[in-house]
């Protein structure tokens, strides 16, 4: 009998960001080591049988850890057996684009709908044909309601709109079935959610909870209950952790994790806002995991030593791609959020093409359509068209990394970084801001990477330029190779693991009485 | 910064006998069994504090605050556990070690002898002593004609010019005027500044909350919460006001189930 992980998180998808790669990687060596990983999810999403195959398919996630998410938990579990007549033939009438007593404007993938000139309907759908929404209107051309349907082919969601100010007021959720098992109740001027309801086909009464949060909650204690051995629950994600310090029971033993860094700015000390919870469930004694010493011993000065957070490092290992590593060719690989300094990175490239005309940057990560063009609008302005590339997400960032000369980081803070730590893995020395907790504590200056002051737009083009120097590079890869190899591997990642799951009793503090 | 202060497990059992009798027959047979039953006033107790920070304990009555910074203060010893205090360390109390019949001034010299002080030092540092004390006339007065709060306040007095780099303040300022609390509170907020470590013990939440920059809340033996006052004296707060909510049966039921968890054999 394997002792189950619940190890929760927001949301999956298909393009998995550094932090949702760590908890796969955590999947594998807890899979690995005895235990049961499952990876719980909060958000509603059609796709996640889809999503799931995909990072199965892909080798992120083990076929043996199961992917439990709250929509689809309920509507399995309130599903009758087959899907209803009503809803069959409500179905096959939506999904015909010609729809008997209607004036059709084919539009290809959408189409609008007219009775007697009067604009009632709007359905759309995917690329392979398969009806996504139907919107429906009065008479103003005031959307009334949409209808999402499941990739299955059945009505999954239904959206209700308020007239006054056409925001939504009410979601009801389908089982395949037919049965609306989940009702949300919106505020339509804020957007809250004011009530939810469960509805259980066997039982009349009906469940009520003030918001998600709460069902999202009861979920996770549904899930423990069910358990023979008293499980762990890891809390990955700000808006998880919530979720779970919420659990009133004790009947499983609780890890809060942190993959970022928690402060905000240091002078003065402004800690970031999603780790507030963190920060209050940390005096209680339970087990706190951050990717960094630092960051450990920050979080003990400022909120209090008992000896309950440990630092447990990602580990990171290369795929080792057969690709020739491109001397004149820098790469940047993050995630392209605000706290990411990307135009003082292009800025300080143009110094280095006036130096070096031969030098590239290619940048990668997911990126919005707006910061994309934001982008590319700065490279047209400094005439960096043939140097700089912007590529978006890339799946397999080995490639890139073991294809360049460095690997350079405008992140403004950070925990452990998974681009240095890939990096690193590949060979790859990096240039970062040095900023607590990651680029600080991972580079030696000179040795492994560079660091550079944040926001030293002419530091940062110097320390480019510098290496240009095939030999220094050369040598710099080296020893970041080595320290992928020494710090960052699998056997160390477990061990550390291991020292606090199996011993989690110990590190549990009890239940107060009141 | 660096911690100052750590413990790491440390545990403080004391035997219970219910006669005279049983406890000598403890002493004089070692090898029988014994009978004095053993009950943890703290138990496990885990934490570290840095230089500058200023420590409440807070908890009920009997959770065990007093052994706790008895413990810190050097006074007692953990039964097991590490104990770590780097530099001097110094401990206030009401009963703050004062001989009951020496008189103030005898008394100050008495402890600074004990400091290790000269005959030279003591008396160029008496008259400061006796100007914080306030108590005048009276220094030559014995210790026992002294009020609660005139103990206290020559306690403090003796323990402050000491410049120790650890004070543990046992209730000590709250038998004082409200005149001698504020002077003793200024005189910590210098400690303070200077990176000192303070352990403050007291019942009184608004001046724990004013004067600590994190709290212990200390709850049958246990540390139950260790970190920021803020974050510590809510959850703290809206404890005690459940806990007088309760009826006294109730109250009494929760101190049991406490008590219990600390007795053995």
């Amino acid at each position: 009998m394997r002792k189950t992980i619940f190890l929760t998180m927001w949301n999956l998808s298909i393009k998995p960001s550094g932090m949702n790669r760590s908890v796969f990687k955590q999947a594998k060596q807890f899979l690995k080591h005895g235990y049961q990983p499952v990876i719980l999810t909060m958000d509603f999403s059609f796709d996640y049988p889809q999503i799931t195959r995909e990072l199965k398919a892909f080798g992120f996630i083990p076929d043996a850890v199961p992917v439990l998410n709250v929509y689809d938990y309920y509507a399995e579990k309130f599903n009758e057996k087959s899907m209803s007549a009503a809803q069959k033939a409500y179905y096959e009438n939506s999904i015909t684009k010609f729809e008997e007593g209607y004036w059709v404007e084919d539009d290809g993938d959408t189409a609008r709908y007219f009775v007697n000139g009067v604009y009632t309907k709007y359905k759309r759908w995917d690329k392979n044909g398969q009806l996504m929404i139907v919107d429906e209107f009065d008479d103003n051309r005031v959307r009334t309601s949409r209808r999402e349907f499941h990739p299955d082919g059945y009505l999954a969601r239904e959206t209700l709109y308020h007239p006054a100010n056409n925001k939504r007021n009410q979601e009801r959720y389908f089982t395949h079935s037919g049965f609306c098992y989940l009702t949300i109740w919106y505020n339509n001027e804020t957007d809250r959610q004011q009530s939810v309801f469960l509805f259980d086909p066997s039982y009349s009464k009906a469940m009520v909870f003030p918001s998600m949060k709460q069902l999202q909650t009861a979920w996770i204690d549904e899930l423990v209950n069910l358990e023979a051995v008293k499980p762990i629950i890891i809390a990955e994600q700000p808006s998880t952790v919530e979720r779970v310090s919420n659990l009133e029971h004790d009947n499983a033993s609780r890890i809060y994790m942190r993959h970022t860094s928690h402060v905000e700015s240091f002078e003065p000390l402004v800690m970031e806002k999603d780790a507030a919870i963190l920060l209050q469930v940390m005096p209680k004694g339970y087990p706190i995991v951050v990717t960094t010493e630092a960051q450990r011993r920050h979080l003990e000065q400022t909120i209090g030593d008992r000896e309950n957070v440990f630092v447990m490092p990602d580990y990171f290992e290369s795929t080792e791609p057969d690709v020739v590593r491109d001397m004149k060719k820098f790469v940047s690989v993050s995630s392209y959020d605000a706290g990411h300094a990307t135009s003082e990175l292009i800025d300080a490239f143009k110094l280095v093409v006036d130096k070096d005309p031969e030098a590239k940057l290619a940048l990668y990560g997911k990126l919005t359509k707006q910061r994309k063009e934001a982008m590319n609008k700065q490279i047209a302005k400094l005439k960096l068209k043939d140097a700089v590339t912007v590529h978006g997400y890339q799946l397999n960032i080995d490639e890139v990394l073991a294809g360049a000369v460095a690997n350079v980081i405008v992140s403004e803070s950070d925990g452990q970084s998974s681009s240095i730590g890939e990096a690193f893995a590949n060979g790859t020395p990096v240039i970062a801001y040095n900023v607590a907790f990651g680029a600080a504590e991972a580079i030696t200056d000179g040795e492994n990477g560079l660091l550079v002051d944040a926001h030293n737009v002419e530091a940062l083009s110097e320390s480019m330029i510098d290496m240009l120097d095939e030999e220094k590079a050369k040598k710099m890869g080296a020893a970041a190779k080595q320290q992928a190899e020494a710090r960052y591997t699998a056997e160390l990642y477990s061990k550390n693991w291991l020292a606090l799951l199996d011993h989690i009793e110990a590190y549990t503090p009890k239940a107060p009485l009141i | 910064m660096a911690k100052t202060v750590i413990l790491k497990n440390v545990t403080k059992t004391y035997s219970m006998y219910e006669s005279k009798s049983e406890q000598l027959t403890d002493l004089l047979l070692p090898f029988k069994k014994k009978k004095g039953r053993k009950f943890d006033a703290i138990e496990g107790i885990t934490f570290s504090v840095e230089e500058g920070d200023i420590v409440g304990l807070v908890g009920i009555n009997g959770s065990g605050k007093s052994t706790l910074s008895n413990i810190i203060g050097g006074l007692t010893p953990a039964s097991s556990g590490e104990v770590i205090v780097e530099g001097e360390v110094s401990v206030i109390a009401i009963k703050s070690g004062l001989s009951n019949n020496l008189t103030g001034k005898e008394n100050i010299e008495f402890k600074c002898l004990l400091m290790g002080y000269s005959k030279e030092k003591i008396e160029e540092v008496m008259p400061a002593i006796i100007e914080f004390s306030e108590l005048g006339d009276f220094i030559n007065q014995p210790v026992k004609q002294y009020s609660s709060g005139m103990k206290a306040k020559l306690g403090f007095a003796i323990s402050v010019t000491a410049d120790p780099d650890v004070i543990v303040i046992d209730e000590a300022l709250s038998v004082g005027d409200q005149t001698f609390t504020d002077k003793s509170l200024a005189k910590m907020m210098e400690y303070k500044k200077r990176g000192k470590t303070i352990f403050f013990v007291s019942h009184n939440t608004k001046q724990v909350e004013n004067f600590c920059t994190k709290i212990a809340w200390i709850e049958g033996g246990h540390l139950r919460e260790f970190g920021p006052t803020n974050t510590v004296m809510k959850n703290y707060r809206a404890f005690i006001r459940k806990y007088n909510k309760l009826s006294e049966t109730e109250q009494k039921a929760f101190r049991d189930s406490l008590a219990a968890g600390r007795k053995h054999d």
